[in-house]
């Protein structure tokens, strides 16, 4: 199983012992994972670009997406650096550095020029729960759809859906338009996710260590897939990616 | 565990809710669970078009009806929780008597109707402990989206202060955190069931080690939550095997001693 979202570093919201890479690897080798695309998680809080420098140096069994802001005036020259690097996608999350996904057009397209895909990050956490002087915004559905409409033939990976945005955007955005299911639930979430959207649009997220990696492993057990499909949302899709 | 020895107790019905698989919500409930090993679910309706924070007597009766019927045609598998209001007590006692005394529900639900520290419950409550029914009462500390009558932890920890009888279980350890956990920690009549919200990392293995594992028990919340998701909070936990069975198990048992007999 691939995971092609969780996150590494010091953060609010969780426990210092998940906070390094070396803990948060083997929390997700527990749950079956082989490869994790992991992002810092002092990107989702701040917009500063020394976050990604933090996760430097990182095991085989990660691949960087170092998290950006389209509105960083060296924009270009650091999406150079990070895919000289190896990088294969970033990640935004509009929500918690306050922009619209939509502003990230011009991003998507540099993304393409690059061979990279652009990873946006739709929430970080249920709203209800955060405390009160945590400022978390969250992508709004139609927001996510007017990026996914912007350069369509550059892939793009929407992160942290809820199950009702998940099945909004991916009916209305391009085939280049993936998503994964790390905070989309519903009975039978992966399954009907499937059934709705083909195979070939879904990757396992685990959003760790923010949730347990148990939670990806267990969509991917309870949907009963062809083991076609298995195989493409379980690691064949990221693969596509280069995840 | 044997497969299908899971008991989930939380778990809701009614046309608010739409099925998946066919066009019948209950038996999507009970074929869903099944396939994670969830043998049990204790369903209650709160609302029939949609779900009724302050529901009139005829929408508790008319709620209290679709679980009734549901029970009926999977009595192996779905066990009643009658949904009460305070607002309405004379009604409300008439519905704990129809389903609970002289019928074969197996414990109470109590919404956002009223806060649970408020004084108004008590004769619902009284009720209850005479009857020996355990309560499901909804909690969560919310930072947006509340509303002004919905119950926090703290509310709950009032009640079961003032009534050590009465056996609680407390709804969403996802949305009551560890202050929530905190608030309760005092009163051993409340359990927390690992409803509500995300599957944290942590969440489960925390309330277990400041509550112990016989204070904590399963419930998914579903259909608004996904059984095999909500399952992973306590298989994704890093409980021993004993305590697994008393979270997905033995406490929901130990709690609602009806179930024995359904």
């Amino acid at each position: 199983m691939i995971d092609v979202s969780c996150f590494a570093g010091a953060g609010p919201l969780v426990a210092s012992r998940w906070s390094t890479p070396e803990s948060v690897e083997a929390l997700l080798r527990g749950e079956g994972v082989t490869r994790a695309a992991v992002s810092p998680m002092a990107g989702l809080f701040g917009s500063e670009p020394h976050a990604n420098d933090e996760l430097a140096s990182l095991s085989f069994f990660f691949r960087l997406v170092p998290v950006v802001d389209p509105r960083w005036p060296d924009l270009a020259a650091r999406l150079d650096r990070y895919r000289s690097q190896g990088c294969t996608a970033v990640r935004i999350s509009p929500g918690s550095h306050g922009y619209r996904a939509a502003d990230a057009r011009e991003l998507k397209q540099a993304c393409g020029a690059l061979g990279m895909t652009l990873v946006l990050q739709m929430r970080v956490a249920d709203q209800r729960n955060l405390p009160a002087d945590l400022v978390l915004g969250q992508v709004d559905a139609a927001d996510a759809v007017a990026l996914a409409a912007a350069a369509p033939a550059v892939p793009m990976v929407v992160a942290g859906a809820r199950a009702g945005e998940l099945h909004t955007i991916l009916g209305a955005a391009p085939e280049s338009v993936l998503a994964d299911v790390s905070l989309a639930e519903e009975p039978d979430v992966l399954r009907r996710a499937v059934a709705a959207h083909g195979a070939h649009r879904l990757l396992i997220g685990t959003h760790a260590p923010f949730l347990t990696p148990a939670a990806a492993r267990q969509k991917l057990t309870a949907a009963r897939l062809t083991p076609a499909d298995r195989a493409a949302v379980g690691s064949g899709n990221a693969e596509r990616l280069g995840f | 565990m044997p497969v299908t020895a899971v008991i989930d107790a939380h778990v809701h019905l009614g046309s608010g809710f739409l099925p998946w698989r066919t066009d019948d919500l209950a038996a999507d409930l009970v074929a869903t669970s099944a396939e994670q090993g969830i043998g049990r679910l204790l369903v209650s309706t709160l609302g029939t078009s949609s779900l009724l924070a302050h529901p009139s007597p005829d929408e508790l009766r008319e709620a209290n009806e679709i679980t009734a019927a549901a029970v009926a045609r999977f009595p192996d598998t779905l066990a009643g929780v009658v949904y009460l209001s305070p607002e309405h007590p004379r009604e409300s006692l008439d519905e704990l008597a129809r389903h609970v005394a002289d019928g074969p529900f197996v414990g109470v639900k109590l919404w956002i109707a009223m806060r649970a520290n408020d004084i108004r419950l008590d004769p619902l409550v009284e009720r209850m402990c005479e009857l020996a029914v355990p309560l499901l009462q909804h909690a969560w500390y919310k930072t947006v989206d509340g509303t002004p009558d919905e119950s926090t932890p703290a509310d709950v920890a009032v009640l079961a202060g003032r009534h050590p009888d009465l056996q609680i279980q407390m709804a969403h350890l996802g949305g009551a955190g560890r202050r929530g956990v905190a608030d309760i920690a005092p009163y051993p009549n409340i359990v927390v069931d690992t409803s509500g919200g995300d599957p944290v990392l942590g969440e489960v293995d925390h309330a277990v080690a400041e509550l112990g594992a016989e204070r904590v028990l399963f419930g998914s919340d579903a259909p608004i939550r996904d059984p095999a998701t909500a399952l992973s909070k306590v298989l994704g936990s890093g409980l021993s095997e004993h305590e697994r069975r008393l979270v997905l198990r033995e406490n929901a048992l130990r709690l609602y001693r009806r179930l024995a007999g359904t």
